[in-house]
């Protein structure tokens, strides 16, 4: 029952998200998004992922969209409607993946879940395999860290306009 | 069908989060947990990667004051 409460809260939230004029409207529409996503992992006992995808996502990621935008200055665009002939189309195409996807799910029909354990999710258990299996991707992500500040920062740094001497 | 860049970064992020719940799904089926610590190499990533491109869109944003992808495209020219 759970389930279907928050699969219905960020299918709408993320339909609320392409759909809204306003970009701020987005982006607090994204926010409710991941918080229904988050409460997805915790329903799938996946505890550390639903509250680090809380502080990352909607904690930092938003906030940096936030700023962004109000350092921008962004009103609600018009956009110039596409015919509608296109619309329709886009529709059908996306009408149709669904069906396939929907489909190929049925056929599948993946087997059930054996209750082999359940603190999968705890973080005691994924930090074992994260430091003994995958230590080599976790310090170069701290590397591919570094290297995204210093991209961003380098990016983002105002150019000094440099005195041309005439040489006079 | 938007032109605005910084709703197109949120629909990346969008799908991003899309592809962490079938991971996290398929984790909880297969009671392995190495997909839910790729769901967490997948967060750095997007982290990562929202921060360059936001400094992108704001140094574009400083050229040219408007952030219509139809007019970053032509920034070829």
């Amino acid at each position: 029952m759970l389930f279907w409460i928050l699969s219905a809260i960020a299918v709408s939230c993320a339909l609320g998200v392409i759909l809204s004029r306003n970009p701020v409207t987005s982006v607090m529409f994204l926010i409710l998004t991941f918080f229904a996503i988050s409460g997805h992992y915790i329903l799938m006992n996946a505890q550390f992922l639903a509250i680090v995808n809380i502080i990352v996502y909607a904690g930092a990621i938003m906030v940096l969209f936030l700023f962004v935008i109000m350092l921008m200055n962004l009103n609600a665009d018009v956009e110039p409607q596409k015919g509608q002939l296109v619309q329709l189309a886009g529709v059908i195409s996306g009408g149709v993946l669904f069906l396939v996807v929907l489909a190929a799910i049925k056929t599948a029909a993946p087997q059930p879940i054996e209750k082999t354990s359940t603190d999968i999710g705890l973080i005691t258990n994924l930090g074992k395999v994260l430091f003994t299996k995958y230590v080599l991707p976790f310090e170069i992500s701290s590397v591919l860290f570094l290297s995204a500040m210093i991209g961003a920062v380098v990016i983002g740094k105002k150019e000094e306009i440099p005195n041309i001497q005439r040489g006079e | 069908m938007r032109r605005n860049a910084i709703i197109i970064f949120m629909c990346i992020e969008l799908m991003l989060n899309a592809v962490n719940l079938l991971l996290v799904a398929f984790s909880k089926i297969y009671a392995d947990a190495d997909a839910q610590l790729f769901v967490f190499f997948i967060m750095v990533v997007a982290a990562a990667e929202v921060a360059v491109g936001l400094a992108i869109i704001v140094m574009m944003y400083r050229k040219v004051h408007s952030v219509d992808i139809n007019i970053l495209n032509r920034l070829k020219h």
